[in-house]
């Protein structure tokens, strides 16, 4: 993954975007907008949003703690990002609000994982049931978000790129 | 409607066969017979793509349906597997544990359903309000402090619930743990 200036500062800008947006929804449970930015990153910078996730995941950390949370950030959002690379010439909206709404409707179980290894399996278990309502809310939420953002946003993106490239 | 690649096509095979004296006879006869050929197949292109796109929008529909589904029907479990509460008086045990405390104990004789009721009429707790019920802030005049990351978890039994207070249904003879916690 050769890093050019531009690279740096444009996976700073979306590191950025992403970390505000989360800061500024956070007062709304589990209606986010990290997933949306984190399929686009993928889809247009590949590889390189492994930069992106670690820069929000460190800063998050440093905002809120690094608590057992912050262990399930280690992983989830590039469990994501790997799911997107599987599928990264998909342009349908449906297709990625399906994708967004099923990751967070999992984001529970996967988050769950360090508790396997704290409390055992009655511990992971009931912190999986106990974030149903949560989950169901975090699908709908991707669900939506995704499917009216994502078209858009690929398309700015997508011709940010475009004229960038052509102005070299 | 006559796509880019095709237009640069037809042009081309004019001006091959032209040899720059304007248009002839064969070129016409190409022209009009691929044009002839693109009309009479783009009946079953069109049925071929509107097919296609019937698939997709069907696929979306139903990849959203089965979503949704799946989301509804873990909502219905977790809200139908709850235990219902004893009717009438009942008496529960609730244990406050702070590390390097001693254990507080609290026997409550009550005729509630939930748990919260049951320790509200002893003002046992306090919190913030949230879409998902209680966050319980305080217990027995205990409260927690963020920047330590401190949290009240509530076990039954030893086995940590799965549901807030709100939602527990209490019955006769229920045990229940308030344990103040540090780091998340």
């Amino acid at each position: 993954m050769p890093m050019r200036t531009k690279d740096i500062v444009t996976m700073g800008i979306i590191s950025a975007i992403l970390i505000t947006q989360q800061v500024a929804l956070s007062f709304l449970p589990n209606i986010e907008l990290v997933t949306l930015i984190i399929i686009l990153s993928t889809i247009i910078y590949g590889w390189k949003t492994l930069y992106i996730i670690y820069v929000f995941v460190m800063v998050e950390g440093l905002i809120y703690g690094f608590g057992i949370w912050w262990i399930n950030y280690l992983y989830v959002w590039t469990i994501l990002m790997l799911i997107t690379m599987l599928y990264r010439n998909k342009r349908s909206p449906f297709f990625w609000a399906i994708l967004a709404g099923t990751y967070g409707l999992c984001f529970g179980a996967l988050c769950s994982i360090p508790y396997f290894f704290i409390g055992g399996a009655s511990m992971a278990i009931s912190g999986i049931i106990s974030g149903i309502p949560f989950d169901a809310i975090h699908c709908i939420s991707n669900y939506l978000v995704v499917l009216v953002l994502f078209k858009p946003l690929l398309y700015l993106l997508e011709r940010i790129i475009k004229n960038d490239t052509s102005a070299n | 409607m006559i796509h880019e690649s095709e237009y640069l096509l037809i042009t081309s095979t004019i001006s091959s066969t032209s040899h720059g004296q304007g248009y002839n006879k064969e070129a016409f006869f190409i022209v009009l017979s691929y044009l002839w050929g693109k009309a009479f197949f783009m009946p079953f292109e069109r049925k071929e793509i509107k097919m296609k796109e019937k698939k997709n929008v069907f696929k979306a529909i139903l990849g959203t349906v089965v979503l949704f589904s799946v989301a509804a029907i873990l909502l219905y479990v977790y809200f139908n597997k709850n235990d219902t509460a004893t009717e009438g008086r009942k008496e529960i045990l609730v244990q406050v544990i702070v590390p390097d405390e001693e254990t507080a104990e609290f026997t409550i004789i009550t005729e509630a359903e939930t748990l919260r009721e049951a320790l509200d009429e002893k003002n046992l707790i306090d919190g913030e309000e949230s879409i998902y019920g209680l966050l319980i802030t305080e217990v027995n005049g205990r409260k927690i402090d963020e920047s330590k990351q401190e949290w009240w978890s509530l076990t039954k039994d030893g086995e940590f619930s799965e549901y807030g207070v709100d939602m527990i249904k209490i019955q006769d003879k229920d045990k229940y743990e308030l344990t103040l916690m540090v780091g998340y």
